[in-house]
């Protein structure tokens, strides 16, 4: 038996092409009947696949596979007379195919996405029909961007086709309820089987079904304690109620771990009289270079009144997201959600599915520092050597002096291989075309550590958002926490207009320098936008 | 031959070392002091509140 359903053997199978004017509305009501209304994630599924030029649908009962089985046979143990499950695998392609042969012909990069249907006839309850899981490959807009997605192997006719996305996932409420969902799309990310299922999630809760059973939910302890067993590390965030103290925008949070290729889940509040939560995995956003926002007041991110700037995550408008209520892949504006201590006590018009209460960031186990920290000690580091590069008439130097007195230097945070940032380094040419000096190069790819690390890129406005470059980064170490004393242990080296910066002893008393002339005096492209191979 | 394991300081003190050898006495070392405590006051208080979070017991369903 296959340990997946998606890769499972399948009992029977219907190729279906589904060009217009086939109805996939009828395909749903004909299929599923009085169940239908139950099955809204599934239309937004298939509304998807239409977008994506669906041209076939590939339906296959599916004989048995092991996730399946320990769902079903942990649903018996709160219904002891449950005995009858039906699940259906979706296939969809773009290519036109009527036989079985037709489909053996089928390229790989025309596989748009699986969905898995689970029926589960439980006395008592009804028969319940859901979206058990699924992968769509990513959308056609150019503004999104999802990093960090997985490949997931599909079996369609007994052959395997690969999707890369972030797994979505319904809850069923007897066995899992939304949290378990919005953590299993997480997870995924992290774990050593490259997915986790329900009944580990469960185990690790104490939740058996028996004396305990998922009635009460997951608290937000608890979903924490389940993605770190998984093997990420994760940075949370309490909004629910107001605080005194420092608290950055909840949005930091979430764009720290889904710009460096994690997820982060929402946890919003609910018209539930219970007071319970609901949680959703986040792992894309939208970018766009003509967002107005950044050059408001509001945009400015101040950790003090000497240090501000303006955040990346100012051009982002929307989160990109999964909701198990609604389906895959939507986007959620960013300015309708506020954090929910900031309604409390008040008349307003937000309503309560648009309040955050908690955010939870993930990055891999071995990450000690997050991206707000690193953000704000990057800030410290380039906000003071920035105003003392050397003097040699360098326009770009003169100008990011301009831009820090008026606090408009952008920040940019993420996470990368150290040998990563060699690489990027070599890739990259300076508005004249000039590239890093390559016995630097060289001295950087023999002597840089092998482990993650922060890079905080340095640009400003405009630069930044339409023409994708900056004029330089600071590396911060990522796997050794970040201190409060400045004690230089996480300091790697800094790069600005023609200049690298690396630290030469003093400790934070009396910090020396070594400027040393990079080759590249003015900007260059941002990580992940180079335009050299 | 036994791989020899440099620290972090001797490591970056080795890329230091050679990039400075590369720059042919082109290099400007100088003393730079931070300017204020923003940052170390902010990562203290940052510390505060994720500890009170990871606290927290909101429950999801």
């Amino acid at each position: 038996m296959e340990q997946y359903a998606r890769i499972s053997t399948a009992a029977s199978r219907e190729i279906i092409p589904i060009a217009r004017p086939y109805s996939l509305f009828d395909f749903l009501r004909k299929k599923f009947g009085p169940l239908e209304p139950l099955l809204e994630p599934l239309h937004r599924i298939l509304s998807q696949v239409r977008a994506g030029n669906g041209q076939t649908m590939v339906v296959e009962e599916l004989a048995a596979a092991e996730d399946l089985r320990q769902e079903n046979e942990d649903i018996a143990k709160c219904f002891p007379g449950f005995t009858t499950s039906r699940a259906y695998r979706l296939s969809f392609f773009c290519k036109p195919v009527f036989t079985l042969r037709g489909l053996r012909g089928v390229a790989a990069d025309q596989f748009i996405g699986y969905a898995i249907v689970k029926q589960d006839d439980v006395p008592s309850r009804g028969p319940v029909v859901r979206v058990y899981e699924s992968v769509l490959r990513g959308s056609r807009h150019r503004h999104n961007y999802v990093r960090g997605q997985q490949q997931w192997a599909c079996a369609v006719a007994g052959r395997l086709f690969k999707v890369a996305g972030y797994m979505y996932a319904q809850q069923n409420g007897v066995t899992n309820v939304c949290a378990h969902v919005a953590l299993r799309t997480a997870a995924a990310r992290f774990h050593k089987d490259g997915d986790m299922l329900y009944r580990e999630m469960n185990q690790l809760v104490g939740i058996d079904h028996v004396a305990r059973t998922v009635a009460d939910g997951l608290d937000t302890k608890q979903m924490v304690q389940i993605l770190e067993a998984s093997g990420a590390r994760c940075f949370a965030g309490d909004y629910s109620k107001p605080t005194a103290g420092t608290r950055p925008p909840f949005q930091k949070f979430l764009y720290g771990s889904i710009e460096s290729g994690y997820p982060a889940i929402i946890v919003f509040a609910t018209t539930d009289a219970s007071g319970s939560y609901h949680a959703v995995p986040v792992y894309g956003h939208t970018f766009s270079e003509d967002t107005w926002v950044p050059d408001a007041d509001f945009s400015y991110f101040k950790i003090g009144t000497g240090t501000q700037y303006i955040p990346s995550e100012s051009w982002l408008s929307m989160f990109i997201a999964h909701d198990d209520n609604w389906g895959s892949n939507f986007c959620i504006p960013r300015h309708y959600l506020s954090p929910q201590s900031a309604l409390v006590g008040t008349s307003t018009s937000v309503p309560p599915t648009a309040a955050v209460a908690y955010v939870i960031g993930t990055f891999p186990r071995q990450v000690k520092v997050n991206s707000i920290v690193a953000e704000a000690v990057g800030a410290d580091y380039l906000f003071t050597i920035h105003p003392q590069l050397p003097t040699d008439g360098n326009p770009w130097s003169q100008r990011l002096r301009e831009y820090a007195n008026t606090n408009r230097l952008i920040l940019r945070p993420l996470l990368v291989e150290a040998g990563d940032y060699q690489k990027h380094l070599t890739r990259v040419r300076d508005w004249d075309g000039s590239a890093i000096r390559t016995d630097l190069l060289a001295a950087l790819r023999t002597s840089l550590p092998s482990e993650k690390v922060w890079m905080i890129e340095l640009s400003v406005p405009n630069l930044f958002s339409a023409n994708k470059r900056k004029v330089g980064e600071v590396l911060l170490r990522a796997e050794v926490s970040a201190s409060p004393k400045r004690d230089f242990s996480n300091f790697l080296l800094a790069r600005l207009p023609g200049y690298f910066a690396l630290y030469d002893g003093g400790g934070a008393v009396n910090p020396k320098y070594q400027f040393i002339p990079s080759g590249a005096p003015s900007h260059v492209e941002l990580y992940g936008c180079e335009e050299h191979p | 031959m036994p791989q020899v394991t440099m620290s972090f300081e001797q490591r970056r003190k080795v890329l230091l070392n050679r990039m400075t050898a590369h720059a042919k006495g082109q290099t400007v070392k100088k003393v730079i002091r931070f300017q204020n405590d923003d940052v170390p006051q902010f990562l203290r208080g940052l510390e505060r509140f994720e500890k009170e979070s990871r606290r927290s017991r909101l429950v999801v369903k």
